[in-house]
């Protein structure tokens, strides 16, 4: 019974930790390093052409070239190695891994026989273009999934939801998106405030089946309080003259920093195109 | 204006979906530069007065005057009444939360002047007014939800406008003069529970340490429990 509620207590408490360690840590994003100087409007420019150059590029050192420039840069900004290692590796490339190994069998791709493998009765070739499919996806997902993660560990949540106006993307959406970020923080926090208040009264261990109807109960009440809080807040916009259309504060600096950098990568590009 | 009033509330009564009472013939009148304290027990309708002083719900019966001219629902509707309203009335609401809901301190300090049409320069004026006076230049780049109560509740005050409403005065408050220069901050609980307070017609005089400045709270509202 213990063992269940547990369970139940392990699940929520892995949960929430991980989602304020992983979305809302702007550990890397407020360090002092060279991404982290970049104009945000800038580097999401830059790091689109990487991808778009990762997505295009015909030849596996394109890709692997693109990917070592992405590992310079989370040196260069202060990204602990080993902890980008860690996130850009799992899942999604592991994932790619897998839908990439039946393209490596004739079956798929037919071409020159690479390896022959026999099991149980069924021959398997790897193909040389088969090989090569899907080692060249898997460096591609792998190079644009770190560049992916590189920009989010870089460049504070927020900031990222702001840059986003310039892909045109309505300002009463960023908005909506921002607050949504602000409020989830909150949201956890009442989700473990509620738990200790259950564990002070309750104690640890509880019958399982009453662990569950507590647990039912606060989904409950979590979902009025903020459907509450959601009237408020908009009440709270108001008062401070919302009329339905937020003009918000753009702070961004352009620096010749910024030009330089974004026209080293415009060459770095072409060169992968050209090269490639 | 008459007789220099701000606020105008005669008779006013509200309930909250038709049928549960909050307010009953309510009559309140702040003028110019006054500062009063509403006092009273949980649930008896202090926030729903200042809700309604700050023009976000409207009283089902009585009348309401704000600088001199009649407040109804559908005034709001006219871009520069609305602006005008909230440009001078800031409501600082009860939970720090509903109020900071913006990602960083600066965008929630500057949400309002924004909405306003303040231009540029004289935000950024404000701002850094704002930044001097209540000691939170470290604070402006944080998320909301990363402060501590204390903090949450300053920035709250500098986000709103001139005219300052405080709603439910729970552990610190910081009492303004009109350049928004702090004069006191403390615990206002001990002072406005102070029975010798209420029987002292209402005067109320707050020694600044920090200033050695005075300022007033010249009236309360004392509003009693419907049950």
């Amino acid at each position: 019974m213990s063992k269940r509620n547990n369970f139940i207590r392990r699940s929520l408490m892995g949960v929430l930790s991980f989602l304020k360690e992983s979305v809302f840590a702007d550990e890397y994003a407020a360090k002092k390093g060279f991404l982290q100087s970049l104009d945000p409007r800038i580097k999401v420019i830059t790091f689109i052409l990487f991808i778009l150059a990762i997505l295009f590029t015909q030849s596996i050192s394109g890709a692997l070239y693109l990917y070592a420039v992405c590992l310079i840069l989370a040196c260069l900004s202060r990204v602990s190695m080993g902890f980008f290692l860690q996130r850009t590796w799992i899942f999604i490339p592991l994932f790619s891994l897998f839908i990439a190994i039946p393209a490596l069998f004739s079956v798929f791709t037919p071409g020159e026989p690479l390896l022959s493998l026999n099991m149980a009765g069924l021959q398997l070739i790897i193909t040389r273009p088969g090989l090569s499919g899907a080692t060249l996806f898997v460096t591609r997902v792998i190079a644009s999934v770190s560049f992916a993660v590189l920009l989010s560990l870089t460049t504070k949540h927020f900031v990222l939801l702001k840059v986003l106006r310039i892909i045109g993307i309505p300002q009463v959406f960023v908005m909506t998106m921002g607050m949504c970020y602000r409020y989830i923080y909150l949201f956890i926090e009442m989700i473990e405030n509620t738990y200790t208040a259950i564990k002070s009264r309750s104690g640890v261990n509880i019958h399982y089946q009453r662990g569950q109807r507590v647990v039912a109960w606060n989904i409950a009440y979590l979902w009025v309080r903020s459907c509450r809080l959601n009237e408020e807040v908009y009440q709270a916009m108001l008062s401070r003259g919302y009329s339905g259309e937020p003009a918000v504060l753009n702070d961004f600096e352009v620096r010749l920093k910024d030009w330089l950098w974004l026209s080293a990568v415009l060459a770095l590009v072409f060169l992968v195109f050209y090269y490639g | 204006m008459d007789n220099n009033y701000i606020f105008e509330l005669k008779d006013a009564h509200f309930s909250y979906l038709g049928r549960y009472p909050a307010l009953r013939g309510i009559d309140i009148t702040v003028r110019q530069g006054e500062q009063i304290a509403v006092i009273g027990a949980n649930g008896c309708g202090k926030s729903t007065l200042l809700h309604i002083l700050d023009g976000l719900i409207f009283a089902d019966r009585g009348s309401f005057k704000a600088f001199g001219k009649e407040l109804k629902e559908g005034a709001f509707n006219r871009a520069d009444f609305s602006r005008d309203f909230r440009k001078k009335v800031g409501l600082v609401f009860q939970n720090p939360d509903v109020q900071l809901f913006c990602p960083t301190v600066k965008e929630d300090i500057v949400f309002g002047p924004l909405q306003l049409g303040v231009e540029k320069g004289e935000i950024q004026r404000r701002l850094e007014g704002l930044v001097s006076i209540l000691n939170i230049g470290d604070l402006l780049e944080r998320p909301p939800q990363q402060l501590s109560i204390g903090e949450k509740r300053k920035v709250a005050i500098a986000s709103t406008h001139d005219l300052h409403i405080l709603e439910e005065i729970s552990d610190t408050v910081y009492v303004f003069s009109p350049e928004k220069r702090i004069v006191r901050s403390g615990c206002p609980h001990e002072v406005l529970a102070d029975e010798q307070l209420l029987k002292d017609n209402n005067l109320l005089h707050i020694h600044s340490h920090r200033h050695r400045d005075k300022t007033h709270i010249h009236s309360h509202v004392h509003l009693e429990h419907h049950g």
